[in-house]
C-alpha cells in the first residue's frame, strides 16, 4: 500500500463573514507523523474540519490521493480518513464497547453483519488503548484521561490510512500522553498510518512528529522537520512568547523552555522589563 | 485476536447484553398480546371468552359479539397509534439529541393540530381523508419551518435550536388554533372532542387510509436506526465516520413526520407518549437505536393500549379520552424519569 497524500490547495474557510483560514496551502507527509502547533483560535481545529470535509472551503479545496475530498462518496472517505473531534459527544449510558463499535460503522454495508473482522479491531484498539477492561463501563462514568482513550479506541477502530487528531492529549496525565504518543508511533510505523494531531505542548509535538506546521492567525507561519520550526524566532511569532530551545537530552529534538516574567535566572531575564528576583520592580 | 472468547472479554459482555435483550423483547411481546386481549375483553361492558372469539370470526349476533367486533378495530387503533406516537418520539430524541424532544417539542404536534382545526373552521373539513393529508401537510410544514429557522446562523441546525424553535412554533401554532376556534361556537365541539385525542371511534374506514403514511413512516424510521447511532456522537464525530449527517437527519425526521401526522389526524394529538416510551425503553435495552426503536414502538403499543382500557374501566359506565389517560399517567412516570436519571444538558 502507498502512503496517501493529503493536501490542502489555497484554503480559505470560516464560519461567517470573516474567514479563519487565509489562502492557506500545505501537504502532509505521506506515511508521515505531523503535528499542528499555534495559539488558541488560531485555526488549527478549523483546518482539520477543512481537511476531513465537515466544513466546506469557501475557496480552495483539500485533495486526498489527487482526488478533490468533495467527490468522494462519504463511507469512502470514513474509510481512509478518520477524525478524532477536540470535544466528542458520549451519549448518555453508552458503554465503552458500543461506543468503540461505531468506529466499525465505515467498514459495514448496509445490510452486511457485524464480522469477524470487526470484532478483531475492536478487540485490539481496546487493547492497544488499554480500555478492554472498561468495555462494559459506561462512557460517562468514566474520568476525563480513561474517556480521552476510549475515543482514541475508536478511532482506531475505524482502520483508516489517515488519522486526524484535535488534541488528543488533553486530559490526560503525563504519563497516558507519553503512552499515546508512543500508540500513534507505534500506529505509524506497524499500519503506515499518516498521522497528523493537533498538540499544544510543544515539546511533546517536537519530540513525536516529524513534521511540524506551526499556525498564526489562520495561515502557516513554518513547516518542517522540528529543528527547523521549534526556534526562538518562530515561537516569539506564532505564540508571542520568548523561550529559549535546547536539545532535549532524551530524544535529540529540540525543546523549548518559555521565559517568564518571573522566577527567571538573571542570565535569562529580561532587562527593564521583569521584575528582580526578589520580586522588586524593574 | 478474537479466537475462543474468554469469559470476561468484551465480546461475552456484548453477548450477555444480546441476550437480556432478547428476553426483553420476549416479555415485551407477550405484555403487547396481554394487552390486546385486555383491550378486546374489557370495556363498560365486559365480554367472555366464547364472545370474544365469536366477535373476532365476525359474528354480530349477539350484544357481546358486536361489542367486540367495535372493539377489535379500535384495539387496532390504539397499538398503530401507540406504535407510531412511540417510535416517533425515540427519533426524534435521537434527531434532535436532546432527552426531552418529542413530537410535541418540535412542533410536529401542534402544526398537525392547527392544519386540521383551519381545516374544520375554514374549509368545513369534515372528512377522515381530508384530515389525514392536512394534518401530515401540517406536520410536515411545522417541521420544515422549524428546521429552517433552527439552522439559521451559525453551526446549522444544532439540537438547540430545533428545540427552541420547535417550542416557539407549537406555542404560535396552539395560540392560533385557539384563536381561530374561539369565536366559532358551530365547530369548538368537535375540535374539542378531537383534541383531547382518542381512539374510541375507530373503523376500519378510518385505519385504512392511514396505512401506507404509517408503513412509510415506519419503514424510514427504522432505516434510520444506525444513523441515530452515530448522530448521537455529534454532527462532527457523526460526519467523520461516514453519516451524511443532514441528509440522515431530514430521513428520519420525516419518518417521524409522517407517524406523527397520521397519528395526530385519526386520534387527535396524545401527548407524553412519545416522551415517555423511549425513556423506559432505554432503561431495558440501552441507547443502540437498532434495539431501542423497535421497543419503542412496541413499547408505545402497549402504552397506549393500556391507557384506552383504563378510560373504559374509571369512568364507568361512560368512557374516558385515551389522550386524558396517557397524560395523567405520562406526567408522573415522567417526573420520576427526570429524577431517576440525569438528564444531559442541552
Ligand atoms: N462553530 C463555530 N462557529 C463560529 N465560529 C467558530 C466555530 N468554531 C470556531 N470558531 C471560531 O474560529 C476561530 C478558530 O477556531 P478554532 O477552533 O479553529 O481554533 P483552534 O486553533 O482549534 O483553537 P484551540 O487551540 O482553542 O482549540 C475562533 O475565533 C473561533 O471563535
Ligand atoms: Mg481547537
Amino acid at each position: 500500500m502507498t502512503a496517501p497524500t493529503l493536501q490542502a490547495l489555497g484554503l480559505r474557510a470560516g464560519y461567517g463573514a470573516t474567514p479563519i483560514l487565509k489562502d492557506l496551502t500545505l501537504a502532509l507527509p505521506p506515511g508521515g507523523i505531523s503535528a499542528i502547533v499555534g495559539a488558541n483560535a488560531c485555526g488549527k481545529s478549523t483546518l482539520l474540519r477543512c481537511l476531513s470535509r465537515l466544513l466546506r472551503p469557501e475557496r480552495g479545496q483539500v485533495v486526498l490521493d489527487g482526488r478533490s475530498v468533495r467527490d468522494m462518496p462519504t463511507r469512502d472517505l470514513a474509510r481512509r480518513l478518520g477524525l478524532l473531534p477536540q470535544a466528542p459527544i458520549a451519549p448518555d449510558g453508552i458503554t465503552v464497547a458500543d461506543l468503540v463499535s461505531h468506529g466499525r460503522h465505515p467498514h459495514q454495508g448496509l445490510l452486511s453483519r457485524w464480522t469477524r473482522a470487526d470484532d478483531a479491531a475492536v478487540a485490539d484498539a481496546l487493547a492497544a488503548t488499554r480500555t478492554a477492561e472498561l468495555a462494559e463501563r459506561a462512557v460517562d462514568e468514566l474520568s476525563g484521561g480513561q474517556r480521552q482513550r476510549v475515543w482514541i479506541a475508536m478511532a482506531l477502530a475505524q482502520e483508516t490510512d489517515i488519522l486526524l487528531l484535535d488534541e488528543p492529549t488533553t486530559f490526560l496525565d503525563i504519563a497516558h500522553q507519553v503512552e499515546v504518543l508512543d500508540l500513534l508511533v507505534d500506529l505509524n510505523r506497524g499500519r503506515g498510518t499518516t498521522v497528523v494531531m493537533v498538540l499544544h505542548d510543544l515539546n511533546l509535538a517536537a519530540r513525536y512528529a516529524d513534521h511540524l506546521i506551526a499556525l498564526r492567525d489562520g495561515q502557516i507561519r513554518a513547516a518542517g522537520t522540528p529543528a527547523e520550526v521549534l526556534t526562538e524566532e518562530i515561537v516569539q511569532q506564532v505564540f508571542g512568547l520568548s523561550c529559549v530551545v535546547i536539545e532535549d537530552p532524551t530524544s535529540g529534538r529540540p525543546m523549548m523552555l518559555p521565559r517568564g516574567r518571573h522566577r527567571m535566572t538573571q542570565a535569562h531575564r529580561a532587562p527593564g522589563r521583569d521584575p528582580e528576583p526578589d520580586g522588586t520592580p524593574p | 485476536m478474537s479466537g475462543a472468547l474468554a469469559p470476561g472479554s468484551p465480546q461475552a459482555g456484548l453477548r450477555g447484553v444480546r441476550h437480556a435483550r432478547m428476553a426483553w423483547l420476549f416479555v415485551v411481546i407477550c405484555a403487547l398480546a396481554a394487552a390486546c386481549l385486555l383491550s378486546v375483553g374489557i370495556g363498560t361492558r365486559s365480554v367472555g371468552w366464547a364472545e370474544i372469539a365469536g366477535g373476532l370470526r365476525g359474528h354480530t349476533d349477539t350484544l357481546g359479539h358486536s361489542v367486540v367486533a367495535v372493539r377489535v378495530p379500535r384495539t387496532v387503533m390504539a397499538v398503530l397509534a401507540g406504535a407510531a406516537l412511540g417510535l416517533a418520539g425515540a427519533v426524534m430524541q435521537g434527531v434532535t439529541r436532546n432527552p426531552l424532544a418529542d413530537p410535541g417539542i418540535l412542533g410536529v404536534n401542534a402544526g398537525a393540530a392547527m392544519a386540521v382545526v383551519l381545516g374544520m373552521a375554514w374549509f368545513g373539513m369534515a372528512r377522515l381523508e381530508a384530515f389525514l393529508w392536512t394534518a401530515i401537510l401540517g406536520a410536515g410544514l411545522a417541521a420544515c419551518f422549524v428546521y429552517a429557522v433552527g439552522s439559521l446562523g451559525r453551526g446549522g441546525a444544532t439540537p438547540l435550536k430545533l428545540a427552541l424553535a420547535g417550542a416557539a412554533t407549537s406555542i404560535a401554532a396552539s395560540s392560533l388554533t385557539v384563536a381561530v376556534m374561539l369565536p366559532r361556537n358551530d365547530i369548538a365541539g368537535g375540535v374539542r372532542s378531537w383534541q383531547v385525542g382518542g381512539v374510541g371511534g375507530a373503523t376500519y374506514d378510518a385505519i385504512l387510509p392511514c396505512l401506507p403514511f404509517l408503513a412509510a413512516g415506519l419503514m424510514l424510521c427504522l432505516a434510520s436506526a444506525r444513523s441515530l447511532n452515530l448522530l448521537a456522537l455529534g454532527d462532527e464525530a457523526a460526519a467523520g465516520l461516514g453519516a451524511r449527517v443532514d441528509r440522515a437527519r431530514a430521513g428520519a425526521a420525516l419518518g417521524a413526520v409522517l407517524l406523527c401526522g397520521a397519528t395526530t389526524a385519526i386520534c387527535g394529538p396524545i401527548g407524553f407518549v412519545g416522551l415517555v416510551v423511549p425513556h423506559l425503553c432505554r432503561l431495558l435495552v440501552g441507547v443502540d437505536h437498532r434495539w431501542l426503536l423497535p421497543f419503542s414502538a412496541l413499547t408505545g403499543a402497549i402504552l397506549l393500549l393500556c391507557a384506552d382500557v383504563l378510560g373504559r374501566v374509571v369512568a364507568r359506565p361512560s368512557e374516558m379520552d385515551v389522550g386524558i389517560v396517557t397524560a395523567f399517567v405520562g406526567a408522573p412516570v415522567f417526573i420520576w424519569i427526570v429524577r431517576q436519571r440525569r438528564v444531559r444538558d442541552l
